[in-house]
């Protein structure tokens, strides 16, 4: 899998492309704990390009969730394919996620979050 | 229409190698894409758990894989080398929301008509599943 990051303000995007599954997980991990190092929490992984997602590659989400929160940060999913996103009903994931329909509405929900603080 | 019977080494690239080889199987089967993906997805959940949780990545250790495709269904047993993988599978419990693990069996009984699980000879765990063909749950615009 190959992961594009960028930045948009004060949130970092993973652009994740190819297969999550269990051989790709770790690096998805890594790249999260990359975004800590520069002190940063706000995370969006945009799914558009991932072509393949089993259990373990929702293991490997759920388990960069967990850290984002623990480090008091946030994460929002988006451009989800629709047999990914009844991967995410299937498993009932959906309801722990916050998962957007694109890019854009995500990143601008970091921004209307910010405005409010 | 056939059979598929393999022998995988218990390292992560043999997931892949198992994709592909399966896949290859599955496209000349006459079957839909949307089909082929979801019994491709649900075995895989299958070769995957007894990677990671029968043989536990042990090298020593095989996963075989037999198939056989008829008109009306598919049925493929996956069987590792492990130990206890009955007692681990009669004792599960569904994931948590939180859970990192645990929600591959779930997709395999999603996508499937019908899993049953046995203990082979030497300790391992046979995963057996069976697809009707006519009634395969198909993920949306694959």
């Amino acid at each position: 899998m190959e992961i594009l990051k960028r930045e948009e303000g004060n949130v970092s995007i993973l652009e994740l492309k190819g297969r999550l599954d269990l051989a790709s997980g770790g690096a998805l991990k890594e790249a999260v704990k990359n975004i800590f190092a520069n002190n940063k929490s706000s995370v969006h992984i945009n799914l558009e390009k991932v072509e393949f997602i089993n259990s373990s590659g929702l293991g490997s989400l759920v388990s960069v969730m967990k850290e984002i929160r623990l480090n008091k940060g946030r994460l929002t999913l988006s451009d989800m394919e629709s047999y990914v996103k009844e991967i995410f009903e299937i498993t009932q994931l959906s309801h722990i996620f916050e998962i957007y329909d694109s890019e854009k509405e995500a990143i601008e929900s970091f921004q209307t979050e910010s405005s409010k603080v | 229409m056939g059979n598929f019977d393999k022998k995988y080494s218990s390292e992560i690239e043999s997931v892949k190698l198992f994709e592909d080889d399966f896949g290859s199987f599955l496209k000349g089967q006459k079957m839909s894409a949307k089909k082929v993906f979801s019994i491709l997805m649900s075995v895989s959940e299958a070769f995957n758990n007894a990677l990671v949780h029968g043989n536990k990545f042990d090298c020593s250790k095989l996963i075989a894989v037999n198939i056989n495709v008829n008109e009306n269904s598919l049925t493929a047993d996956i069987i590792d080398e492990g130990i206890d993988g009955i007692k681990k599978i009669k004792s599960r419990q569904s994931p948590g929301m939180h859970a990192e693990s645990g929600r591959g069996i779930n997709l395999i009984e999603h996508f499937s008509s019908e899993v049953k699980y046995e203990e082979e000879r030497n300790g391992g765990l046979k995963i057996s599943i069976t697809f009707d063909l006519a009634q395969v749950p198909q993920l949306r615009e694959l």
